[in-house]
């Protein structure tokens, strides 16, 4: 006996199973996400004195664990609440802000840089006819892709599609953008357009995203659209340790969305390009960015405090706030050995008692 | 047909799958106990055992929802919302900590080749009296002041990189608890017993001052200038930039002292700052940022 499908009674029972079983996959995946978000705003709910102190017998002897988040948000604050600036200090890493000077140390590193087509000091200055059917125009200053256009020109009607947000525009749209977000300090630039390993000519090259701790890789994620620009575009992110081995609901709070990312090929490769370019800036932590292409792997960019300091369950939170400690250590061992940081004796001589 | 790039369509679906699972299993129910072919029955009951399985997890998930819900409403006031957004977390400053900070750099510095002098020889320079003397007389600061007072008295300058946030005096185990200013800040610490009747040294202000001077020429954010009572003076007895005790005060005390934690460790890179130590390097030096081909660099 068979259904309207033709199926019979054991091949209906079978499908039941298979689809049974696909239900209890998808529920126990979104139970430990669950239990992942729990773990992270439980940490989030304590006060730092509570996350130190815990349930010590004597709370004053409490030596506390590393923290990640807690060690980000030291530097964030530094830099977002103006500390920095009332003792009077400006982060070199701040030199690296911008695109096109955080290229030159890169490429001074030996490691790959885009090539630059043409660099304008106002939109309006670009020079679009010099430019090859394939490009990336960018601004000098900003992020989260809000200045960032990777344009494909039809040759035949001269018109142009916005590979970001997948849609024809014109030269007019763009500058009209550029201008909306201009400031005195804006440079423009086209850069050549890189294409993923193995994709297609036209798609936007994933971004990998290190967190870096002087000269130590330790965290990784691959985005696909994380563009602010790109808002209908549904970010889709894998995460992954540097050694290669991928991290599900380790930063829980974010949607991973759904979709194809693929998964770098060479993580030896951006383990080598960020000790290099991590060991030679001068703080316990930054996140680089890559993309990796048919050519190999192309610096992107550098953020001193990233938008959004990862959030990682416990354990995990723990582990990479180990390696910003380690990290530290020994950026003030470096400082010692150059006599850049010590005790300081005053001038005075003699005993005033 | 195809599904449009709208954030909210894998919920949707999720939904979707949800309802279908329950209609199957209503149906499910219904089929267990009707057919005879033992294959079958095999595989009914395999697919049974997966339903119950499912159901349990669907209850844990409620359970673990309003978990979630509840502690997201508990952080809601952090950001002036009712519920604080799963996004919106990683987003935050976060607040400063006292206790935190100070351990934090403890452990930083309890990994040097010599876990008690630090990277930086600190806790070495005055773990040596002599040394100590050498460093405080070179600020012109005096070792001793004469104040009369009880035989154990001690007082406490906790000192932020010249910046004094908490003045302990102590006598036995009771104390009192003072601001930067003098400001009384009444029982704020569970481990001593608070006596708002005990006397102020006379030279405290004095103290202070002498404590936040030394304090600005230590390359640590935090260190504990300690004055103990000898006969009618009070003494210089050490500076400590690795101590055991570290207060734990009420959470607003340790965030007003988180504050100055934030301010003395930007303080400490001050000195590498201004040696050039933080310089980006490139090959064969630092980076230079040359305004003609970088420009865009923040001013």
């Amino acid at each position: 006996m068979t259904d309207d499908a033709g199926r019979t009674p054991r091949q209906k029972a079978r499908a039941r199973l298979r689809r049974t079983e696909r239900q209890v996959a998808r529920r126990r995946l979104q139970v430990e996400r669950l239990r992942a978000q729990i773990a992270i705003l439980e940490e989030e709910a304590m006060t730092p004195l509570q996350r130190t102190v815990r349930d010590a017998a004597d709370p004053e002897t409490a030596t506390g664990v590393p923290s990640h988040t807690l060690s980000a948000r030291l530097h964030r604050r530094a830099n977002t609440t103006r500390v920095y600036t009332r003792e009077t200090i400006r982060e070199p890493i701040l030199q690296l802000y911008a695109k096109l000077p955080a290229q030159r140390f890169a490429a001074q590193h030996g490691v790959r840089v885009p090539e630059i087509l043409g660099r304008w000091a106002e939109p309006g200055d670009v020079d679009w006819d010099a430019l090859p059917d394939r490009f990336v125009l960018k601004s000098s200053i900003g992020g989260g892709g809000m200045n960032v256009f990777p344009l494909v020109r039809d040759p035949a009607t001269g018109t142009y599609t916005d590979l970001l947000v997948g849609e024809p525009t014109t030269r007019e749209a763009v500058l009209e953008k550029l201008w909306s977000k201009h400031e005195k300090r804006s440079w423009y630039f086209a850069e050549e357009f890189l294409v993923g390993r193995s994709g297609e000519p036209g798609a936007v090259p994933d971004d990998i995203k290190v967190f870096c701790f002087y000269g130590e890789p330790f965290y990784l994620e691959v985005r696909r659209g994380d563009q602010s620009r790109a808002a209908n575009i549904t970010q889709r992110v894998r995460a992954f340790a540097i050694d290669g081995t991928e991290l599900v609901n380790v930063r829980a709070l974010m949607d991973p969305g759904e979709g194809d990312v693929t998964a770098p090929e060479d993580f030896g490769a951006i383990a080598e390009a960020c000790r290099t370019l991590s060991g030679a800036i001068r703080r316990p932590l930054e996140r680089l960015d890559f993309f990796e292409t048919d050519q190999g792997l192309v610096f992107g960019e550098l953020t001193q405090n990233s938008g959004r300091p990862p959030a990682l369950v416990p354990e995990w939170d723990r582990a990479m706030g180990e390696v910003y400690e380690n990290a530290y250590a020994r950026l003030l061992a470096d400082l010692a050995a150059e006599d850049a940081l010590h005790v300081t004796y005053g001038e005075h001589g003699d005993d005033p008692a | 047909m195809t599904v449009p790039d709208d954030p909210k369509v894998p919920v949707v679906l999720e939904r979707i799958r949800d309802l279908q699972g329950s209609l199957n299993r209503l149906h499910q129910r219904g089929r267990v106990a009707t057919t005879r072919d033992p294959k079958i029955r095999k595989l009914e009951q395999r697919t049974a055992a997966l339903q119950h399985e499912v159901a349990e997890l669907d209850a844990e998930k409620t359970t673990l929802t309003a978990r979630r819900r509840e502690l997201q409403r508990t952080l809601g006031p952090l950001i002036g919302k009712d519920l604080m957004p799963l996004a919106r977390v990683e987003k935050t400053n976060g607040v400063p900590g006292f206790v935190w900070g100070v351990r934090m750099m403890q452990r930083i510095h309890r990994k040097a080749p010599d876990p008690v002098a630090g990277f930086d020889g600190a806790g070495r320079v005055f773990a040596d009296r002599d040394a100590t003397e050498r460093f405080v007389r070179s600020h012109g600061v005096p070792l001793t002041v004469d104040d009369p007072g009880p035989a154990d008295r001690r007082v406490v300058v906790h000192a932020f990189h010249g910046l004094v946030g908490l003045v302990e005096v102590g006598v036995g185990d009771t104390a009192r608890h003072l601001d930067g200013d003098g400001a009384d800040l009444g029982d704020v610490r569970p481990a001593l017993r608070h006596d708002a009747g005990l006397d102020l040294p006379a030279t405290l202000t004095a103290l202070t001052e002498a404590s936040a001077t030394l304090s600005a020429h230590v390359s640590r954010p935090y260190v504990q200038v300690c004055w103990r009572q000898d006969g009618d003076r009070l003494v210089l007895d050490r500076l400590d930039v690795d101590p055991e005790r570290v207060p734990v005060l009420t959470e607003e005390q340790d965030l007003r002292l988180g504050h100055l934690f934030d301010t003395g460790h930007a303080r400490m890179l001050v000195q590498p700052y201004r040696a050039g130590a933080l310089e980006n390097r490139v090959p064969g030096g630092v980076f230079d940022p040359d305004p003609a081909l970088d420009r865009g660099v923040q001013a």
